[in-house]
């Protein structure tokens, strides 16, 4: 029943219409730099010898540019266009929605610049330098205030689903984005982590899984929520559903960081963590997918003459199979295969292509008549974009499969009763894939013209058209007595306390041994029985407790950001108090030398961690090929870690020594002339770029202060080190035929290459080992 | 027995069952509904020419040639005005 006074209010529309169209462009920018670089796999001419358009430089502007530029203005369109009229309110402040777009825009610029130069923090989809990460927070902050301040002023006082995963996504994308880019400056470019080795591994994967989960995932489910049965004319299959949905994913996603760190010299029960909850994900995952589908019943028909309809039912069915498909590859055996492989590649793009890419589109077909007033250009056009998208998809993604697979296999199958590799030279296992890699580019060109396709309907659409903001009548309510849950109606109730002790039991359960473990096991249990038998009978109050929290917004999130941060306390925060001198097994890595820190810091600048890892698996397989597995101690002082993500090219970690400097000297100039059929682009700019030795007093001391145990070097000795060694290098060069000035690049990279896995001293636990 | 006071007292019985259940249902303090909220994502808007505040839906309903008919999802939202008000 409404009695307030009725109001009619006009819609902030033009800030979703910028944001949308910004998506667009910029989406068809990140598509066009991945073609780019899926074509220098292929090609490696197709850098023009430029290095500014080499692989390692572009690959961190196409992640970058596709999850902040696209889906990120894709994100913000959907979530200020779905927020004004779910809660009956015009957004809170024209300038800072004008602020947020206009600052956001800025910030992808400065990425689209500073990225090819080489400028990067060397961290995944973290790569930007400390003055953008600043700024991004800054934005994200205007992003925030605006969005709540807009929910203040609501005149629908309880929130819908598609509400609860925005709010989820402004605060852990906060939380994630500022404890992962934590850092120390050495110049007004350049930065340290200030988390080292495996430290900065969790830390960095708790933030890059999570960046898929709060930024690719829950903002689209929003989406989803609001934007599906607009389009189906029809609610939500089950409202109750996607209660369980959100609480669920939004608790348990935050643990699975660790599963892109499997095999690896992360602590094993970190492992097993990532691994369970990841698992675990099927479940909210599927019941939100099959929420989605199911609010198409009857709607069903459409599919065959709506794209919009179209769009969202084939994104909602990428979502379920790379949610189906994500669990699976977090099971350590499957891991074993598919870590390090085209595998990982197909799965990303099923869900940045399938689920965030047709999503997107769904949303823009919907959007373009109602933002204009008029109705799209060419309809047969946006079903030609589906029909040519959804073929560019198929094809990469498997494409992608069968080349994980393959290289995969191949990359640990033995012969000889496995007492060798059947595959020792890693060029055999790349030219295998090769046809698949091409495959790739033509699937992801065939997705780009999709999308190019729907920029021109979209232009057509608009032009000549009159943008027309939204309006709705709404009644003002005055507030009503004992809306308010209070800290007390907040966390004393049976379903958070029910929560609170199932979740201390599986603590006990989960981190302890002995007795304590089987209490932890049957509190656990006792606790999950008590609930389900107090809702049977009270199910009522705990839903009357559910429709108050809804109407309080601020509760809300408190709760929201205690059950996504629950997790990050307790996988990151032992790891980081820890001395980490106790995590080092039985080695620890030597300082660099100022050389070999300056090589290092051009190997992060040349972005080679997008090919190379450093990290040798507690795999046989990896063994055999790579040495000895890699310990924890070996990366303890790396700033940022390097373990990598990716092998398009072999495992680095003990390549210290294995070929003399001209070996890496001619790899570098140009890898053909040492390794027939490499893809790897030639690097001719190092042997012409000048050594920054001027930098390295300021970049010690910011790892010192770090940390790491640098003696205590004057300037001036940092110098004459670096000098000194860059003279014995060349001076062996010399010998070996090979002429360059010491001061060059390319020396220091030679350097720092001959040190990786060469420069550790045994420890007081290899002392203790048999 | 007479199936008319039958009926009245049954009828009397139904009504007055609604009114304690209605009344009972009042008395709730309910501050939402699943069923109520899933409704929101289709309340009706009106559109408003951007930047002309005085420039109401009025005119564009007559500008708008949907192309698929009412409540298509490519269609300008005027079509769905239809239903309300």
């Amino acid at each position: 029943m409404t009695t307030g006074q009725k109001i009619t209010i006009e819609f902030n529309d033009r800030i979703v219409r910028q944001f949308m169209l910004a998506a667009i462009i910029w989406g068809a920018v990140g598509m066009l730099v991945g073609v780019l670089i899926a074509t220098q796999l292929n090609f490696w001419q197709a850098n023009f010898g430029q290095a500014w358009l080499s692989f390692g430089r572009l690959r961190p502007l196409h992640t970058n540019a596709v999850i902040f530029a696209f889906v990120g203005n894709m994100m913000f369109a959907g979530v200020y266009y779905s927020t004004q009229r779910l809660v009956k309110a015009r957004l809170a402040s024209d300038f800072l929605s004008n602020l947020h777009f206009w600052g956001w825009q800025l910030v992808i610029v400065a990425a689209a610049i500073t990225l090819p130069l080489g400028l990067t923090r060397g961290k995944e989809y973290a790569e930007l330098i400390w003055p953008l990460n600043i700024a991004v927070a800054v934005i994200w902050v205007v992003f925030g205030v605006n969005f709540f301040w807009t929910l203040a002023r609501r005149h629908e006082k309880s929130l819908y689903v598609a509400v609860w995963f925005y709010i989820a996504t402004i605060i852990t994308v906060a939380m994630l984005y500022i404890v992962n880019h934590l850092s120390l400056p050495t110049s007004l470019l350049h930065s340290y982590p200030v988390f080292g080795g495996v430290q900065d591994g969790l830390v960095q994967w708790w933030y890059g899984h999570n960046a898929v989960a709060f930024f690719l995932t829950t903002p689209i489910l929003g989406i989803m929520y609001y934007f599906l049965p607009k389009a189906a004319g029809r609610p939500v299959y089950s409202y109750r559903l996607s209660v369980i949905h959100f609480w669920s994913l939004v608790f348990l996603y935050i643990w699975a960081g660790p599963h892109h760190l499997l095999n690896t010299a992360l602590p094993n029960w970190l492992q097993l963590l990532g691994m369970t909850f990841s698992l675990m994900l099927w479940a909210p995952s599927w019941g939100g997918m099959l929420n989605g589908l199911l609010t198409l019943r009857g709607a069903w028909d459409k599919l065959r003459t709506d794209p919009v309809i179209k769009f969202f039912a084939a994104g909602v069915t990428f979502y379920g199979m790379a949610t189906f498909e994500g669990p699976l590859l977090a099971i350590k055996s499957v891991n074993a295969l598919a870590h390090y492989t085209d595998w990982i590649i197909a799965h990303v793009h099923a869900g940045a292509l399938g689920w965030n890419g047709f999503m997107a589109a769904g949303m823009f077909y919907w959007l373009v008549p109602r933002l204009w007033n008029k109705p799209l250009h060419s309809t047969a056009l946006a079903n030609l974009h589906f029909w040519i998208g959804l073929t560019g998809i198929l094809l990469y993604v498997s494409a992608m499969w069968a080349s994980g697979i393959t290289q995969g296999l191949m990359l640990n199958a033995t012969a000889e009763g496995g007492t060798i590799l059947k595959y020792p030279n890693f060029l055999e296992t790349l030219n295998a894939i090769r046809p698949l890699m091409l495959l790739r580019v033509v699937g992801g060109t065939l997705y780009l013209a999709g999308f190019v396709l729907m920029g021109w309907n979209v232009w057509r659409s608009i032009r000549g058209a009159q943008a027309v903001n939204g309006t709705m009548e709404v009644y003002v309510e005055a507030p009503v007595a004992g809306e308010n849950l209070g800290v007390r109606g907040t966390f004393l109730n049976a379903p958070v306390a029910y929560t609170t002790l199932a979740l201390v039991g599986s603590f006990v359960w989960m981190f302890t041994s002995g007795w304590l473990n089987i209490l932890g096991l049957v509190a656990t249990m006792f606790c999950v029985l008590l609930a389900i038998g107090h809702f049977q009978t009270r199910g009522t109050a705990w839903g009357e407790w559910y429709d108050r929290l809804l109407v309080n917004a601020l509760p809300f999130t408190v709760l929201t950001f205690l059950a996504v941060a629950v997790g990050g306390m307790i996988q990151i925060i032992p790891l980081l108090t820890i001395d980490r001198r106790l995590q080092t097994e039985d080695r620890v890595a030597r300082v660099y030398t100022p050389l070999e820190l300056a090589g290092r810091d051009l190997y992060v600048h040349e972005g080679c961690y997008n090919c190379h890892s450093q990290m040798i698996r507690t795999l046989v397989p990896d063994v055999m090929r790579y040495g000895e597995y890699s310990r924890l101690g070996e990366s303890i002082w790396d700033h940022p870690y390097q373990w990598g993500s990716k092998r398009t090219g072999p495992d680095l970690a003990r390549v210290g020594l294995k070929y003399n400097h001209a070996w890496h000297y001619d790899h570098l100039e140009n890898p053909r002339n040492i390794s027939t059929g490499s893809n790897m682009p030639a690097y001719p700019w190092l042997k012409g770029n000048p050594t920054d030795y001027a930098s390295l007093p300021a970049r010690i001391r910011v790892q010192k202060m770090l940390g790491v145990p640098f003696p205590s070097w004057s300037p001036a000795m940092i110098d004459t080190l670096a000098k000194e060694q860059a003279r014995d290098i060349t001076k062996d060069l010399r010998a070996q035929g090979r002429y360059v000035d010491p001061d060059r690049e390319i020396v220091a990279l030679i350097a720092y290459l001959q040190c990786l896995g060469k420069t550790w001293e045994p420890t007081s636990a290899a002392a203790a080992k048999p | 027995m007479s199936v008319i006071p039958l009926t009245v007292f049954f009828s009397l019985l139904l009504a007055g069952l609604f009114m304690v259940l209605f009344a009972h249902e009042q008395r709730r303090r309910r501050f939402a509904s699943t069923e109520r909220d899933s409704l929101l994502p289709l309340a009706d808007e009106r559109p408003r020419l951007a930047d002309q505040p005085g420039k109401v839906e009025r005119d564009l309903r007559a500008r708008s040639e949907p192309v698929q008919g009412p409540g298509s999802a490519l269609s300008p939202p005027v079509a769905d005005d239809e239903h309300c008000c």
